[in-house]
């Protein structure tokens, strides 16, 4: 069942609005001012699921005089030239990203070396400052299918370790690998690569004749 | 760590070789006051490069003392600091080997200057080549180490490249090769893979006494490249080493029994340094016991233990519990001086330690 929570807000979708929760046992009401946006479907764990008829919200009791919410609503749009209270049922939306984290620890990794079930990689601790280098030895199996491609000597990641935080409080520990995408080595990269190197050809050069041996 | 003050009598030999968790260099006084730093490492406590804080604290100029700079490979575990050296040592000669003389090496270096500096793993390389062009034409050229070259007479001996040889200079140019990214390629550090046989060893004699610093070169079947190909020459005239800094960490890919029996000699003081960013950090015991079977004075300037780790929550220790360890460890020194008559001496400073059998 979607959580319900029910909200007046002031009509044309300008100032602050009032969202109430509907008072249950396990969820005692409260009130939060959200922003008037809400209506727009921008903030992302709220989308309106309907407006609710004047003759059903005055049945819910949502528009009484008595209700501090009508009132705040109606304080709110007193600035404006009329006062129209809608009222809409907003639904919170089912989504994955609700989810927040919280890291304990996070490291930058640099492969070394890649074998058939594991790879090898010095990491920079990136929450302790002055940490000493250390050396991770982790299964390609912690990486997800779609980077272990990007497992290469040479290729940074990041591992973070922390929590994961569902939307309605549960947590639990969580290990997340993610590999660095730089760009790739383009045209003008080439061109310029070979200008580089092209620079360094009187060092390197085989003609010595112009500098002395030395000794 | 504390570095000794003394500084050698003229016409005393010396290797002091620096090691930690990851990192290495070699200082060599090759007599009359003439000095040698191959390689380099950063002390972790100053950040500042290990050889010239041990030179300063002799009360030696660096800037005058130093004939040769010698850069055995490109890996950063040997170069961390090694420009700043360079640039200290306003009258050394660099030393190159000779698979950087090559247009691979240089496109590798162009490509590499156009990485996010935090990428780049060839900057002190480009940073000794900048010193270099600065320098301009009246300093003297860079050094190409080849086997068997003559890089420098001094007044009671002379110092010779052993490595790289012409067939582990080709296969190495296919390592470069296939670093260069082609179109399309995502951009990430350049790792060196494969065998490690184009390294810098170098001999260094003076009177009697030869030191041979053995780099990180790696040994495999092929007679004609790494170790097999130092041991099946001819060329060196130098007798058998008396002191012999233990190439790649001592780690038995590069460990080859004729080059022991061909290059040093017996009681030799054998110094290797830690290298722990491995799954499993080297020296391990097997190599420690091994290298024991070869000489009873075996040395590991550096701890082979990692420093304390930063403490964390208990959940995230569960998590990682067996996939981390700490790579850095502390600084150490092992020196070995052999004076024109006298007996010679082993000194060990900071982290080093003598390894024996267990």
């Amino acid at each position: 069942m979607p959580s319900f929570v029910e909200t007046q807000l002031n009509d044309g979708h300008v100032g602050t609005g009032v969202r109430q929760r509907r008072s249950s046992e396990d969820n005692p009401a409260e009130r939060v001012d959200v922003p008037a946006f809400i209506v727009t479907n921008e903030m992302s764990d709220l989308s309106i699921r309907r407006r609710v008829p004047s003759h059903e919200t005055e049945a819910r009791g949502i528009v009484s005089a008595a209700d501090g919410a009508a009132t705040d609503v109606g304080t709110l749009a007193s600035s404006g030239n009329r006062r129209v209270t809608t009222v809409v049922e907003i639904e919170r939306r089912k989504r994955t990203n609700q989810q927040r984290s919280q890291v304990l620890q996070q490291w930058e990794g640099t492969v070394e070396e890649v074998g058939p079930n594991s790879f090898g990689a010095r990491m920079r601790n990136l929450s302790v400052d002055g940490a000493p280098e250390e050396w991770a030895t982790l299964l390609l199996d912690e990486i997800s299918d779609d980077e272990r491609s990007l497992v290469r000597p040479g290729a940074t990641f990041y591992w973070s370790i922390g929590y994961l935080i569902e939307p309605y409080g549960q947590r639990r520990t969580a290990s997340t690998i993610y590999f660095r995408r730089l760009p790739a080595w383009s045209a003008q990269d080439h061109v310029r690569a070979h200008l580089i190197a092209d620079s360094f050809s009187d060092v390197f050069s085989n003609d010595l004749s112009q500098r002395s041996t030395g000794g | 760590m504390i570095y000794p003050k003394d500084p050698p009598a003229a016409d005393t030999l010396e290797v002091s070789v620096f090691g930690k968790g990851v990192g290495e260099c070699i200082v060599v006084h090759t007599g009359d006051g003439e000095w040698l730093i191959a390689d380099s490492l950063l002390n972790p406590t100053s950040g500042q490069p290990a050889a010239l804080e041990y030179l300063a604290a002799l009360g030696l100029p660096a800037s005058n003392v130093v004939k040769l700079v010698v850069v055995t490979h490109w890996h950063q575990d040997h170069t961390a600091g090694l420009s700043q050296i360079f640039h200290a040592t306003a009258k050394a000669q660099v030393v190159f080997s000779s698979a950087f003389r090559t247009s691979e090496f240089r496109e590798l270096l162009g490509y590499d200057a156009i990485l996010p500096p935090e990428t780049s793993s060839l900057a002190e390389m480009r940073n000794i080549v900048g010193i270099l062009r600065e320098r301009g034409s009246h300093f003297p050229t860079p050094l190409w180490a080849v086997a068997n070259r003559l890089l420098r007479t001094t007044p009671n001996g002379d110092i010779y490249s052993l490595s790289p040889s012409d067939a582990s200079i080709m296969v190495t140019l296919e390592g470069f090769r296939s670093l260069i990214p082609v179109a399309g390629d995502p951009k990430r550090r350049f790792v060196a893979q494969g065998p490690n046989d184009t390294c810098v060893v170098l001999s260094i004699r003076r009177g009697s006494h030869t030191i041979v610093l053995g780099a990180d070169l790696e040994s495999g079947s092929d007679p004609t490249r790494g170790w097999k190909a130092i041991a099946t020459s001819t060329t060196c005239p130098h007798p058998l080493a008396s002191a012999f800094k233990v190439a790649h960490h001592g780690s038995k890919n590069a460990d080859e029994p004729s080059a022991w029996t061909r290059l040093i000699g017996a009681d030799v003081a054998a110094i290797l340094t830690p290298f722990r960013a491995l799954r499993k950090p080297l020296p391990t015991p097997t190599d420690v016991e091994r290298l024991l079977g070869r000489t009873k004075n075996l040395y590991c300037a550096g701890s082979r233990a990692g420093i304390k780790a930063p403490s964390r929550p208990s959940n995230v220790h569960k998590l990682i519990a067996g996939k981390l360890h700490v790579i850095d460890s502390r600084l150490g020194q092992v020196r070995v001086r052999f004076p024109a008559s006298g007996e010679p001496s082993i000194e060990k400073f900071g982290a080093a330690e003598h390894l024996r059998a267990a």
